[in-house]
């Protein structure tokens, strides 16, 4: 600051310049005058600005009036465990004409205490029977809940062989489970350490994720070389076959029974959603993503679905 | 309400993250208070990206940098065998980053606010810049040395997005206090939420005022 500008001109005649029309006061106008210019000037700025914010609107109008008889795109709360194989129905459902889905994915506990303070949900596709039935019973849901899939878990490895003698030895540094309070293949996951008696070896090595998904993250990149998984994981195409695992026996824990129930206001939409996620089509995918879905409604048992058995031990490479 | 493991996690990863913190801020925020380089812009903009990155973004670079199958990861794990997610190191390591923004600023603000004259007389009388940094640069620069302190505790004692990336919710190592909350909200325990909330918010409120009267006190004295 103190020296920059004096170099290179000796004389310094630049501040001299004189400042033209300075002196012509006469012509100035009053402040009065100043304000009212400025007022008009302020109001032309802020009708241009709502002539640009309204057209838009109108155009956004003029939409949904025309699209009314398909109204406003579902909302659908899904599990995380089941988000990858939902996407795909909700493709398939779209493609069929049946509306536009938004999946909003999270942990059922996360989920279900949204929808308690009123998330806009309409359906909501949990990863146990339990919160679905307390809703029902709270007066919160417009349907009786429905099975609509029946999970599995899986231990999963992408460093070295997923094995049930791996995690019985303790061969691993940190193994990564969803965190029972919130998430039911958390529970799951607990259920089956204690059932194998290694809540000893196994619990200073637990770390948890927020709901499955991220539990997948931990192993998936590495930071915990052994997980219990959602089995739908290890077979999504997102795995792109990697890494190994294992399919815990269902037997091992309380079967985790996946339930759906539809929210007030109950939509045509999110029925027909459901009953769509009840159909042969998503049922395929579920099935392909290891899930076991019940019979249909109606009564008669698809033996294909249900009947599926996944051979005990399985590795990808 | 019986577990107050959270509570004095919270303390002490924000108390050994303030610490070491400020020995790290106290050479960068001097270097940027003093430099004419070319680099301080961009130094500065690194300094600052934790206040406008969204904690998913920084927490998923570190999984991804602290994960054994990366260069730095694996090392750690070589050198300590444990892994730096999902441990107390892990948080504090991340929580220096987080907080970095908050240790530095108040810092360079008080750096470049100390005049030209005593550390002349200073360098006059025969200090070298070590000494002169230590006998009248942190004297002067006191309270900008508090608030540094401070503020990057009770940023970190509010950190909850990187620690639920990277942490792991494992009790008595990684399950703080914000992740506590999130927890007991998820499982409707919302006497616990609100409790630790309740305490939460006191204390952010304590912490706020003492950092703005010590903000005033230091007007006062300079005028």
């Amino acid at each position: 600051m103190h020296h920059e500008n004096t170099k290179g001109r000796p004389d310094g005649g630049e501040i001299m310049i004189p400042i033209a029309g300075r002196p012509r006061r006469p012509t100035r106008p009053g402040p009065f005058r100043q304000a009212a210019a400025r007022l008009v000037r302020l109001l032309t700025a802020l009708s241009l600005l709502g002539a640009i914010i309204a057209a838009p609107a109108a155009a956004r109008t003029g939409d949904t009036a025309s699209d009314a008889s398909d109204g406003r795109p579902l909302t659908v709360a899904v599990a995380a465990n089941v988000l990858e194989p939902m996407r795909e129905i909700a493709a398939a459902f779209e493609q069929e004409g049946g509306g536009r889905v938004n999946l909003v994915p999270g942990s059922t506990g996360k989920l279900y205490a949204q929808i308690l303070q009123g998330a806009p949900f309409d359906l909501f596709l949990a990863a146990d029977e339990e919160r679905p039935a307390l809703l029902f019973s709270a007066g919160l849901a417009a349907s009786l809940p429905r099975t609509y899939a029946v999970g599995r878990l899986a231990l999963y490895s992408r460093s070295g062989e997923a094995t049930l003698a791996r995690l019985r030895e303790g061969r691993y540094r940190r193994l990564a489970i969803a965190d029972p309070q919130v998430a039911p293949y958390g529970r799951a996951a607990r259920e089956v350490i204690d059932r194998l008696g290694l809540a000893e070896t196994a619990t200073p090595r637990l770390v948890m994720g927020e709901n499955i998904g991220q539990t997948y993250a931990f192993v998936a990149t590495g930071n915990a070389d052994l997980g219990l998984v959602a089995l739908s994981y290890a077979l999504s195409p997102s795995a792109a076959g990697e890494g190994s695992y294992w399919p815990v026996p269902g037997q091992w824990h309380a079967p985790i029974r996946q339930d759906a129930v539809l929210l007030h206001p109950a939509r045509a939409a999110a029925v027909r959603f459901l009953d769509f996620l009840g159909g042969a089509r998503a049922r395929e995918v579920l099935v392909r993503y290891g899930y076991q879905t019940e019979a249909e409604p109606g009564g008669q048992a698809r033996g294909s679905a249900t009947a599926r058995a996944l051979p005990d031990a399985e590795t990808v490479e | 309400m019986s577990d107050f493991g959270p509570i004095w996690l919270t303390l002490r990863l924000s108390a050994v993250t303030a610490l070491l913190l400020i020995v790290v801020a106290l050479p960068l925020a001097w270097w940027l208070a003093n430099t004419r380089s070319r680099m301080k812009p961009a130094v500065e903009a690194v300094t600052a990206l934790p206040l406008v990155l969204p904690p998913t973004v920084l927490g998923f670079y570190l999984l991804l940098l602290f994960s054994p199958n990366f260069p730095l990861g694996g090392f750690w794990l070589r050198m300590t065998g444990d892994t730096l997610t999902f441990s107390f190191t892990g948080l504090v390591v991340a929580s220096m980053l987080y907080s970095l923004p908050f240790a530095v600023q108040p810092l360079q603000g008080a750096f470049e606010a100390i005049a030209r004259g005593p550390m002349e007389a200073a360098a006059t009388l025969g200090a070298g810049p070590f000494d002169r940094f230590v006998t009248v640069v942190l004297p002067l620069a006191r309270r900008g040395v508090l608030t540094s302190l401070v503020l990057s505790f009770a940023h970190t004692v509010g950190e909850f997005g990187v620690v639920l990336m990277v942490g792991g919710n494992i009790p008595g190592k990684t399950r703080v206090i914000s992740i506590d909350v999130y927890s007991a909200v998820e499982s409707l325990d919302y006497q616990r939420a609100h409790i630790l909330s309740a305490g939460l918010l006191v204390f952010s409120f304590a912490v706020l005022t003492l950092v703005y009267v010590l903000n005033r006190r230091g007007r006062i004295d300079v005028h």
